[in-house]
């Protein structure tokens, strides 16, 4: 795994600007432990790993269970309104409860997002939590038969364009490509990936990426945390 | 056994656990084998379905139940409460040169493209065109 990282490090540190949208509101990045900043470039590429290397993250909710229906009824639940559309900027909050909880932009330099990293950094649990996650991969072209394929620490729930694609349950390990959604369109520009990622204890994080109808990922995708103007 | 006393643990029965199963049509997954009850597949020739000399089309079933592994029309995979002999719950059988099968539905039905049984990332089964060199679709059928 240690290999597996390094390798992978060049690509995902690749920036690019391209897309006219609204940097982050921090004057400086932020530091989220080892490997999250956050982002002080309007975009980011995935690479030839395909991995989406940027999100909107909302700091930890307290939950408890990992089975599947658990989990399901986590992600159905209501935390906070708009919570399966809101497109959430740097530093915007939510009430979740009677707490009030922050989205932090964050760049990963790994191809995962080290959710453990994010919460300790914050001085927030890092276990029986909920995670959202929330990015926006834009699409040069209309692009059909790619599946989003997904790894979580622990269990997972993922949405495109406001459906849900495929989850994951139960106490697991990250692992690339774990979860595979059915084949499904990326439409050509903004397409939502949103996901409710449950830890129980321990090491938390998750990656993500897309796979073309031959099963390789899917590079040069823009990945942003607003929608084009 | 445990500590070298006591007696094997039997494996776990549909009858044992299925009253928790949701109803309805179920996502296919895959997992790694831990004698459960979901994870046994009974593969059943199903008589005058069709198919060839030697080779009849197979219903494969959750061993005990009638809930039956069904291709889906966009080409991936669901577990249907119970078998119709519908032509996307009967499957073909072909063992391959490595003593492996290759899996298909009978409702893939273009014969330049034929649908195979493809395992896909680590935990999800799904139907993809028939690659001979791909590891994926090369399954192995073994007693319980």
């Amino acid at each position: 795994m240690n290999l597996l990282r390094k390798s992978l490090l060049p690509v995902s540190a690749v920036l690019m600007c391209m897309m006219p949208v609204m940097l982050p509101h921090r004057a400086a990045a932020a530091v989220y432990g080892p490997t999250l900043t956050s982002p002080v470039t309007p975009s980011r590429l995935t690479g030839v790993d395909g991995f989406i290397p940027r999100w909107s993250l909302l700091e930890p909710i307290p939950v408890n269970g990992l089975t599947e229906a658990e989990v399901q009824a986590m992600a159905k639940k209501q935390w906070f309104p708009d919570e399966y559309t809101v497109i959430p900027k740097d530093g915007q909050t939510e009430a979740v409860g009677d707490a009030t909880k922050t989205w932090h932009a964050v760049d990963t330099r790994l191809y995962n997002v080290n959710l453990y990293h994010f919460a300790y950094s914050l001085k927030k649990p890092t276990s029986n939590v909920l995670f959202w996650a929330v990015t926006i991969v834009n699409a040069p072209e209309e692009m059909h038969d790619v599946r989003l394929a997904i790894g979580s620490n622990a269990a997972s729930v993922w949405w495109v364009n406001g459906e849900e694609v495929v989850g994951i349950y139960n106490d697991r390990q990250t692992t690339i490509d774990d979860g595979v959604s059915k084949r499904l369109t990326l439409k050509k520009g903004p397409n939502v990936v949103r996901a409710a990622v449950v830890n129980a204890g321990g090491a938390t994080d998750f990656c993500a990426r897309f796979l073309d109808a031959n099963g390789k990922p899917v590079k040069g995708l823009t990945i942003t945390l607003s929608e084009p103007k | 056994m445990f500590g070298g006393t006591g007696s094997p643990i039997a494996d776990q029965t549909a009858a044992q656990v299925q009253a928790n199963w949701p109803a309805g049509v179920v996502q296919a997954a895959m997992d790694n084998y831990l004698c459960e009850a979901q994870q046994k597949w009974q593969l059943t020739a199903v008589p005058n379905a069709g198919g060839y000399p030697g080779a009849p089309y197979f219903k494969i079933t959750i061993a005990g139940t009638d809930r039956s592994l069904a291709a889906t029309p966009d080409n991936e995979l669901a577990v249907v409460p119970a078998f119709t002999n519908a032509p996307e719950q009967l499957w073909r059988l072909d063992q391959l040169a490595d003593g492996s099968f290759r899996i298909m539905p009978k409702s893939s039905t273009d014969p330049k493209n034929p649908m195979a049984l493809s395992a896909i990332g680590a935990s999800f089964p799904t139907l993809e065109k028939f690659d001979p060199k791909s590891d994926r679709q090369h399954w192995l059928l073994k007693t319980p």
